[in-house]
């Protein structure tokens, strides 16, 4: 009885995917998370509709890897780099891959023996791979290591490619340090000098921060609870911050902290 | 390229023993700020004992907490015979506290060589492994920048490391990060610098159907300097047409900090042109 009633599940969705895209909300897929005694997460993913195999769930690995025998099995070819260190025989695109009833995706993996994946097979029994980033990244995923279990849901991300992005970051060097600005108008600076925190110079009169309630003196300690250590640190919270929505300073103020909410203005 | 492919893999199960012990804290959620490193790994950033902040890699393939020997000296932490050190107060930006909680002060491989050849676009200081994680419901959604740690009533086990004490369990792999340490030497590759801050004018806008007028000009800035009337519709900026604020905001990027540009307003009918420079600020 259950898998009609599954089935049926997926067909609605599916069709009402089909007819109206954009007000179709994806649920969440909740699969079981084996840990390892190691410690590592393992979940079971289907490749090309074979399997599922063991995969470990590596959120530090930017590359999806599979080995050489899960590829031979799901007839995963590579563009054949010939012989390369470690077994690894390049990158190659897995044409469907999937966890649970998830849609299956189109994901670029490298075909490798990693000598890790190697040994934890030999103790936990046949492990296949690891799935990083270039899979999980389009997903929300909650991991819930008391449960045992993963949630995925789709949530539109594109994987970004790591090697294209150092490749990016080598070549544009040269370019020198790129340029940064809020989102909004503040109205305050820094003083330059750095010694207790980033303490601010000067208040623009009938600013938002003046309006707010920051005086010249205060130092700032975090911004919608980010670190601001470096000047750098403020650029980067106020850039992810819209103007007109009030954001929440503490500041140090005579050895006191102090919490003071400024709404940046829509402005240069 | 197959040796940058390589590297990004060292992640993985980087050396192995256990630790941890700790409190469940109180039940509440922490939204916890996270950058996408260049090398797409995600980072937070943590401070231990009160010093800090170090980036740290999430990473549920490491299955203890890392803590750099170079960032572990810098606070004056000291490692047991098996590189264990016992902390009191480690905290994640967005306010998550772990109390006691054992770090292992040591820089995996991995480490060395991304920092080596600066491929994470920052320095990183660490890992956070299965010890810690597992402490927490944790969600990730990339298309937010912040991540959600809820910490959890729970005490994992102790993770069982592969191989004996000093035994590697990377099969050689070790190789690649010392590898890329000399090369990144040999090549003087250092992370980017980071952005330099454009620079403010003093001049609140007012976004009326694709019309950026000006609202306020602020006394004594440099908008105020520069000429700027309430009520002037910006036409075009440092000869570029003027469409939405978001597309001023990208183009004021491309400005020098101390050239100055021009700014073509409509003001009573008739077309002013103002010679502006940034002044220092936010």
């Amino acid at each position: 009885m259950k898998t009609p009633i599954a089935l049926f599940l997926v067909f609605l969705s599916f069709t009402a995917a089909l007819a109206w895209p954009p007000e179709t909300k994806p649920f969440p897929v909740v699969v079981p998370m084996e840990i390892l005694k190691t410690g590592h997460i393992v979940v079971a993913v289907k490749v090309n509709d074979k399997g599922p195999f063991r995969l470990v769930f590596d959120t530090g690995a930017p590359i999806t890897l599979v080995t050489n025998k899960l590829a031979k099995e799901a007839g995963v070819s590579n563009k054949g780099l010939g012989p390369t260190p470690f077994g690894a025989a390049g990158q190659a695109k897995v044409k469907s891959m999937r966890v649970g009833d998830l849609e299956p995706v189109e994901v670029a993996v490298m075909i490798m023996d990693h000598p890790t994946v190697s040994a934890m097979s030999r103790f936990f029994g046949p492990i296949e791979g690891i799935v990083g980033h270039s899979f999980f990244a389009r997903y929300k995923v909650t991991l819930d290591y008391q449960k045992e279990k993963i949630s995925f849901e789709p949530n539109g991300f594109v994987p970004l490619d790591a090697v294209q992005n150092m490749m990016k970051q080598l070549l544009g060097k040269k370019a020198g340090p790129g340029v940064a600005a809020a989102r909004g108008y503040w109205g305050f600076s820094f003083s330059t000098e750095e010694a207790a925190g980033l303490k601010i110079e000067r208040v623009v009169p009938g600013g938002p921060a003046a309006t707010a309630g920051l005086v010249k003196g205060d130092a700032l300690i975090s911004i919608n609870e980010r670190w601001i250590i470096t000047p750098a640190d403020f650029l980067h919270a106020s850039e992810n911050h819209p103007s007109g929505k009030k954001a929440i300073l503490r500041v140090l103020r005579d050895g006191k902290e102090q919490q003071i909410e400024v709404t940046p203005a829509l402005g240069l | 390229m197959t040796i940058l492919r390589l590297a990004l893999l060292l992640f993985f199960g980087a050396s192995l023993a256990w630790s941890v012990q700790g409190q469940g804290a109180a039940r509440r959620s922490f939204e916890v700020p996270y950058r996408l490193s260049t090398s797409v790994h995600l980072v937070v950033r943590a401070k231990v004992e009160g010093k800090g902040p170090f980036n740290l890699i999430v990473d549920t393939g490491a299955p203890v907490t890392f803590l750099a020997e170079e960032a572990a000296k810098k606070i004056g932490l000291k490692g047991d015979e098996n590189l264990w050190c016992q902390v009191e107060h480690f905290e994640l930006e967005g306010g998550l506290v772990i109390p006691k909680t054992k770090l292992r002060l040591e820089t995996p491989f991995q480490l060395k060589g991304m920092n080596g050849m600066a491929m994470a676009g920052m320095e990183l200081h660490g890992l956070i492994g299965y010890d810690l994680l597992a402490r927490h419901r944790i969600e990730i959604d990339l298309t937010r920048d912040r991540m959600i740690w809820t910490p959890l009533d729970f005490e994992p086990k102790r993770p069982l490391g592969i191989g004996g004490k000093g035994k590697s369990s990377a099969g050689g792999l070790e190789v690649v990060g010392s590898i890329m340490k000399t090369f990144g030497a040999l090549m003087g590759m250092k992370p980017p610098l980071p952005p330099r801050a454009r620079g403010a004018l003093g001049l609140e806008l007012l976004d009326k159907e694709g019309q950026l007028l000006v609202g306020r000009v602020f006394p004594g800035t440099a908008a105020m300097q520069s000429g700027f009337q309430k009520g002037d519709i910006l036409l075009f900026f440092n000869g570029q047409k003027v469409s939405s604020f978001e597309a001023l905001r990208k183009k004021t990027l491309d400005t020098s900090s101390d050239k100055p540009f021009s700014v073509l307003v409509e003001r009573a009918g008739k077309k002013v042109t103002l010679e502006v420079s940034w002044e220092e600020g936010f």
